[in-house]
């Protein structure tokens, strides 16, 4: 899976990791079970602090998207916690897209016809 | 009018470089991956008229350039001053270093001026993209590859140091060193190309991993063979010294063939990378975010401060670049500039050398032969022999210089070993002096002053014996 890190982005590092890799999961790019690479290898990768990726995995794994153990290393959780419902962090967040996008004058339907289509999208996989 | 032998040797040894400059950056200038002159071309405008028009300017220029580089040293061949010869050719090398991508950047400016004119729009990337596949993982160079060269390199230097050799130590106890040391080089440079980030060409993960697996596994069967290459051309080493120190003719037929040898797995790894590309052409769906034009100074220097990695894959043509905006890549383009100027300060030292004649006489109880800032003084009362020669026995240079004026420095002499020589080998009259540590060939400026200094020793001598 190639993940994409925008380099002028306010958002931390840690936190564009953590994202791309919460959406890979859900769009299926990201297998259950699947490996993923060791904090080392992943900071040589992209060419930063191990600290950043160790970060992004520790706050994958507190919120329940993966697993770690000294045996086999890094992997997607196999049954990740079926809660039906958002974080509370997820659920400021969607409070901010939803004001966004009304201020821009973007009407309900088409709204909740784009969070389908990613929603369709993350079914199917890519 | 003769023809300067060391003039012809290095016009032997540079013009193959040239052409090879010339027919690799004509290839660069425009690849199958739609960037020309280092812009990115949309598929669209790649007939356009305005590109063909920068095409023709770029061939006429390189043409140009190449016909004016081959001709410009030719006449120095006739010249018979040896420095002068050899000067010409250090400016005309660094001259010909930079002067074939000047066109080369002409046209980068030219087209980026006309893209941007002509809203030939691409989509810039600006983010980093990376695969996380097996990310950290793609590694093949192995420690058990390099180490059994590299010992056996340190083991054959250590031989030489402890070794009974005799005269033979000392020269060939530099080359084994060095070459053990250029051993390990290529460990690290193998160690360093393997670490590289993963190469995206597609968007499936797995091709990418494939790619860059069989790369990386090509780079390392390259430098795999150049260690062993390098290892051979050690042990070949040890028969190539005289026993009185002095490298026979077999050392320069070891030398070519180590060149020859290392340029066989560079042309095989050549190919192999262009079979691999063709073979990966048709999954190839994305370009790497490297392909950005702006990270690109006149096309061929990377430099991206976003980007930490000191080495990225270049855009066109096999191999690796460095990222100028990186401490390794200033520190790499400090180290040009200083090896660039340098050739100009070399030079004139060179012409320093042959036209400074070297002095030789007595200082009190002592023989003084001088040349530029060298010296090297001989006490009277720990001569044991003294002789005047008029000729010179055979001698090759362990270092230290050889001019058709001048030999100075350490020198092998047949039947003799390793002596100190300070001599103009055109004279009639040479000096032999031994001390209990050291033998001496010396000559002064002319015939009269070696035979001056002789007579001076010869009576110092005899004053001696009288008391």
């Amino acid at each position: 899976m190639i993940i994409v890190l925008q380099d002028g982005s306010e958002i931390p590092v840690f936190k564009q990791i953590r994202n791309q890799i919460v959406m890979g999961i859900s769009d299926g790019r990201l297998a259950p079970g699947e490996k993923l690479p060791t904090v080392r290898g992943l900071a040589e990768e992209i060419g930063i602090n191990s600290m950043t990726v160790n970060k992004a995995y520790q706050l994958l794994k507190q919120e329940g998207y993966i697993v770690t153990d000294r045996r086999n290393g890094v992997r997607v959780r196999e049954e990740i916690e079926q809660t039906s419902g958002l974080t509370a962090e997820a659920e400021q967040e969607l409070a901010r897209l939803v004001s966004e996008a009304k201020i821009r004058g973007m009407s309900r339907n088409d709204f909740v016809a784009l969070v389908d289509a990613y929603f369709e999208k993350g079914r199917q996989g890519k | 009018m003769s023809i300067s032998i060391t003039g012809l040797i290095l016009c032997i040894g540079t013009y193959p470089c040239i052409l090879l400059m010339y027919v690799l950056l004509k290839n660069e200038a425009q690849s199958g991956k739609g960037i020309y002159y280092g812009v990115t071309i949309p598929k669209e405008y790649r007939k356009a008229p305005e590109l063909q028009t920068v095409t023709e300017e770029y061939n006429r220029q390189m043409k140009r350039i190449l016909w004016g580089m081959l001709i410009l040293p030719l006449p120095s061949l006739f010249l018979p001053w040896e420095s002068i010869v050899v000067a010409v050719w250090m400016i005309w090398i660094a001259i010909s270093i930079f002067i074939f991508f000047v066109p080369f950047g002409m046209a980068n400016a030219k087209l980026k001026e006309v893209k941007q004119e002509k809203k030939w729009d691409v989509e810039a990337v600006t983010d980093t993209e990376v695969e996380i596949k097996e990310a950290g993982m793609i590694r093949r160079v192995k420690w058990c590859h390099f180490l059994p060269p590299c010992v056996i390199s340190v083991i054959l230097a250590l031989w030489v140091a402890v070794g009974d050799f005799g005269p033979r130590r000392e020269p060939l106890f530099i080359m084994e060193l060095t070459f053990a040391g250029i051993s390990f080089l290529f460990w690290a440079v193998a160690v360093w190309q393997d670490r590289g980030k993963t190469q995206i060409i597609s968007y499936d993960s797995d091709v990418n991993v494939n790619y860059n697996r069989a790369k990386k596994n090509l780079f390392k069967k390259l430098w795999v063979s150049c260690v062993w290459i390098n290892v051979a051309y050690m042990i070949w080493m040890l028969f190539c010294v005289d026993e009185w120190g002095g490298f026979t003719k077999m050392f320069w037929w070891a030398t070519v063939a180590y060149a020859v040898g290392t340029l066989i797995p560079v042309i095989w790894m050549g190919k192999k990378m262009v079979a691999l590309d063709k073979h990966y052409e048709a999954s190839r769906n994305k370009v790497t975010s490297v392909d950005n034009d702006e990270n690109w100074i006149w096309g061929m220097m990377y430099y991206n401060p976003k980007d930490r990695r000191a080495m990225v894959n270049k855009r066109v043509g096999v191999g690796t670049t460095i990222n100028m905006a990186t401490k390794a890549g200033k520190a790499t383009v400090l180290f040009l500039v200083l090896t660039l100027l340098s050739f100009p300060i070399i030079s004139i030292w060179i012409i320093m050398l042959e036209f400074t004649p070297i002095q030789l006489m007595t200082d009190g109880n002592q023989i003084v032969a001088n040349h530029l800032r060298e010296e090297c003084a001989i006490s009277m009362p720990a001569i044991e022999e003294v002789e005047l020669l008029s000729e010179l026995p055979k001698m090759s240079r362990n270092s230290g210089t050889a001019m058709e004026n001048l030999r100075k420095g350490s020198w092998s002499v047949r039947e003799e070993g390793n002596c100190t020589v300070f001599l103009d080998p055109r004279n009639e009259l040479f000096l032999r002096i031994e001390t209990p540590s050291r033998r001496y060939y010396l000559s002064g400026v002319s015939d009269a002053e070696t035979q001056e200094v002789y007579d001076a020793v010869v009576s110092w001598q005899k004053n001696v014996e009288k008391k």
